[in-house]
């Protein structure tokens, strides 16, 4: 019998330091030979640090900081952990800032393009001679200048995979497609039902057996038990709103029609997907496995999938939070 | 350089996922029904008083409120830290490893809930079918309720009806507890005004009345009762209601009262599937305002029944009741003295008590999907790690209801119920229902107290990472005051006859869960080994290098 390829596959860190880090050990850990990420790479706040008298001052987890000059470091970690970014300003330039949409976006690209580059070094020398690859992709949240700097990155263990075909061993290839449908937030990276069927069908056509592939989609299938959220609506200058009936918060399915469909009809050899955070889970669709691994990167913790692939079929799998 | 007025605000971006979160109420309904002051506070917590008589409740109440907020702080705690669902399970296994947890989470909501069944199929009939058939004076139905094939038949229905609460789903399930809530608690205001503003001559003139017509009961059967209960107690049936002793045998009360008041926290299995469950704050209210909102319920009642039937009169009734079913004594009358069902009488009309009784119904039908709903995520967890076959995790697409969990749950609880219908000595063995759940209970307590330490990484990144008691993790103190409030029930139970839980068939019934569960977690890590699948691996958490 040949012996099983081994994906470990984690979505949705957004930013997380020590997940990544995390991410980057499960090769070892897991005994994985390749490592996926479906999506959602950048961070979600920045947390600006303000000099003040000598030291700093700043507001994170719901409370005021006054920091010393030698507490900096600590504090900048702990803000780290969730996957913010931070930046000390003076105060006079955090007025500014503050007062300027598009300066804010500046300096989260910023910020979240040298987070991101500086893992790929990380990757790139930690996976230097193990023959483990990681296959990385932005999903619905990753400003399109975070797949800048995975095309950019000229690397030979850490490989961009959105919208290609990448062979994930000498039989099992694999498609990524990192958009996700409409949400409440108007993320960077949303498309229509029809955008995102249009562009897994134009990917499929370079697979050569569908049977044996892996599709790395970032929105799950619409209306299963990995895509449920909360209902939420949009109010201008607020954040979006859980919806309430008769006391009960509804739910809905955050997923997509076209993914749906597109494993329905396609059925790959496995389906792996992100994007709703609190529905880690798995569900069949035909005889494709659709996983999802779910998110708690919050607090540091690492959710994934180790999927093993032996030929046209899938060997095991396992959910992972570590 | 300019001065900043106030401390610096958050930028965000356009992300998803940030959301306002989960109501305290959500939390407090799901607690209040679990500890639910009609079903089991009154059948099987105070009605069982008499069973110590020099001991007080009023006490043994406020010190058990007291000692269960602790085991309340130590699971939002828990909840918070990892909001999963299979609860006691996930936290055990994270932490003290996948045996352990295993075996102590499976028997504690799986097996024993199979023991559940006819405990809750019990109620519904002393509660709700027997009352109604009593008022219409449907004989034929009151004597077959009475029999085993009646608490049998009554059995099956509930596991039915739990079945099919659950398979409404969380969202479903919720609706109909809001519902049952509110019809509940109107019924329980009207019966408060009655036993506020009635006397206690005119209840004992209603009693007297009302039996002679339902049951053909002839003379003072008020005093009659009483007495009945001084003979069946071999002396006084309970001390006057109040304070003293505090403690002394007012403490042997609590293992009885653990059987209602225990639960607070029973729906943390389910947390996984509720959003905010990482507020700490919230998820603790939700819990305390059901523990203390049911503990002042208790307390009101407790005060109004000494005014209105009189504490000797109601005590009596109940230990009455409880000798004529394990066979030491005489009862006055044929049915359980349901609180309820007594107020109804003053109003004299059948048409009133049936109303009352059906009201007062809903208290069951909000806790009746309980006896399921946080057992089929525990398996769920169990069968997500992959330590139970994996068809066991399988969720509906519709409801995501578990349905081979719920499958696992059903069918051996009518086996179970079977044997507690059919046999006589299975049903003593009541406590042991509470005794399992502690043990587990008691695990997760020891493994909130190791967990500072056992996962620094992710309890230090927790919302209660923050508080601190003693110089301490709050979870530590709390979990060890939780894991020495057990500690003394599990002792009693274990050591005190006056439980009945502690002679051989008990603890044999008791042993072959464990072993069972033990077989079964043996038999999975050797297969799955064999799959090429490594347990343990799922509760190691990666080191960050």
């Amino acid at each position: 019998m040949t012996r099983a390829t081994r994906i470990f596959f984690a979505a949705d860190l957004h930013g997380s330091q020590p997940t990544f880090r995390k991410f980057l050990g499960a090769a070892a850990f897991y005994e994985a030979d390749v490592l996926v990420f479906g999506g959602d790479l950048m961070g979600k706040a920045l947390v600006p640090i303000v000099r003040s008298n000598g030291g700093f001052r700043a507001h994170f987890q719901g409370r005021d900081h006054e920091l010393e000059p030698d507490g900096l470091d600590a504090f900048t970690k702990s803000v780290e952990l969730p996957g913010f970014y931070w930046q000390v300003f003076e105060p006079d330039e955090y007025e500014v800032v503050k007062a300027d949409e598009l300066a804010q976006l500046g300096w989260f690209q910023r910020l979240a393009s040298e987070r991101l580059a500086g893992w790929l070094e990380l990757a790139e020398d930690r996976l230097a001679g193990t023959g483990v690859r990681m296959y990385l992709t932005g999903g619905n949240d990753d400003e399109p200048a975070m797949l800048e700097v995975l095309e950019r990155h000229d690397g030979t263990n850490v490989i961009a995979c959105e919208d290609r075909v990448v062979d994930l061993d000498d039989e099992h290839t694999m498609i990524t497609v990192g958009l996700s449908t409409v949400t409440p937030w108007d993320t960077p990276r949303e498309a229509s039902e029809d955008e995102i069927a249009a562009t897994i069908d134009r990917s499929v056509g370079s697979v050569p057996d569908v049977g044996r592939c892996v599709f790395n989609l970032h929105c799950p299938p619409k209306d299963t038990p990995i895509d449920t959220c909360l209902k939420l609506e949009k109010r201008p200058g607020e954040l979006p709103r859980p919806i309430r009936e008769a006391g009960r918060f509804l739910t809905t399915g955050g997923g997509s029609v076209a993914v749906r469909e597109a494993v329905a009809r396609y059925q790959p050899l496995v389906a792996l997907h992100g994007h709703i955070h609190e529905s880690m889970g798995r569900f069949r669709l035909g005889r494709t496995q659709c996983f999802n691994p779910g998110s708690e990167y919050v607090q540091g913790t690492l959710n994934g999938w180790i999927v093993a692939l032996r030929g046209a079929k899938l060997g095991g799998y396992q959910h992972t939070a570590g | 350089m300019a001065a900043v007025g106030e401390a610096p605000t958050l930028f965000l971006r356009k992300a998803t996922g940030l959301v306002k979160g989960w109501s305290k109420f959500d939390a407090f309904l799901y607690s209040f029904m679990s500890v639910n002051f009609v079903t089991l506070g009154l059948f099987f917590a105070l009605s069982v008083l008499a069973f110590v008589p020099t001991g007080q409740v009023l006490p043994a109440l406020l010190i058990s409120g007291v000692f269960v907020t602790f085991l309340v702080i130590t699971y939002a705690g828990l909840i918070s830290v990892m909001p999963r669902a299979g609860g006691d399970y996930v936290w055990q296994s994270r932490v003290m490893g996948g045996g352990i947890a295993f075996v102590l989470a499976v028997t504690g909501w799986w097996f024993i809930l199979w023991y559940w069944a006819p405990i809750y199929g019990n109620i519904l009939n002393v509660e709700v079918l027997q009352p109604l058939a009593a008022t219409f004076k449907w004989d034929g139905l009151s004597d077959f309720l009475a029999t085993d094939n009646g608490l049998f038949v009554v059995i099956l229905a509930t596991v039915v009806l739990a079945g099919y609460l659950v398979s409404l789903g969380m969202e479903g399930y919720a609706k109909v507890q809001k519902v049952c809530f509110y019809i509940g608690m109107i019924a329980l205001a009207v019966v408060f005004i009655v036993m506020l503003f009635g006397s206690r001559s005119g209840f004992q003139s209603a009693f007297n009345q009302e039996t002679a017509n339902l049951f053909g009961a002839k003379g003072d059967v008020y005093q009659q009762t009483i007495q009945l209960g001084t003979t069946n107690n071999g002396g006084p049936v309970v001390p006057d209601l109040g304070f003293s002793p505090f403690f002394g045998d007012t403490l042997l009360l609590i293992p009885f009262l653990c059987f209602w008041i225990l639960w607070p926290n029973w729906g943390a299995t389910l947390y996984g599937e509720v959003r905010g469950a990482s507020d700490f704050k919230r998820v603790m209210g939700g819990m305390m305002y059901g523990l203390w909102v049911t503990v002042a319920v208790a307390v009101v009642f407790i005060l109004l029944a000494s005014k209105f039937f009189g504490w000797e009169f109601f005590n009596a009734a109940n230990l009455n009741y409880w000798a004529s079913v394990y066979g030491f004594g005489d009862a006055s009358i044929p049915v359980w003295s349901y609180a309820p069902f007594l107020a109804s009488f003053y109003f004299h009309s059948s048409l009133i008590s049936a109303l009352i009784v059906l009201a007062f119904g809903a208290w069951f039908l909000g806790w009746a999907g309980t006896l399921f709903l946080s057992s089929t995520r525990v398996i769920f967890a169990a069968a997500f790690d992959r330590v139970l076959p994996e068809k066991v995790a399988d969720v509906s697409e519709k409801r995501h209801v578990p349905v081979w969990a719920l499958v696992l749950m059903l069918v051996p609880s009518i086996a179970v119920g079977a044997l507690y219908a059919y046999t006589s000595k299975f049903s003593t063995y009541i406590l042991d229902a509470t005794l399992v759940i502690a043990v587990t209970f008691f695990g997760t307590a020891i493994a909130a107290m190791i967990l500072p330490y056992r996962k620094k990484s992710l309890y230090a990144n927790s919302p209660i990472a923050r508080y601190r008691l003693l110089g301490l993790p709050l979870i530590t103190v709390t979990g060890f005051i939780t894991a020495a409030f057990l500690g003394f029930n599990l002792w009693h139970w274990f050591t005190n006859d006056l439980y009945a839980v502690n002679n051989s068939e008990s603890l044999w019934f008791m042993g072959i869960m464990y072993g069972l569960a033990l077989i079964i977690y043996v038999v999975a890590k050797i297969y799955r080994k064999r799959q090429g699948i490594d347990l343990s691996a799922v509760y190691k958490e990666i080191p960050v290098e």
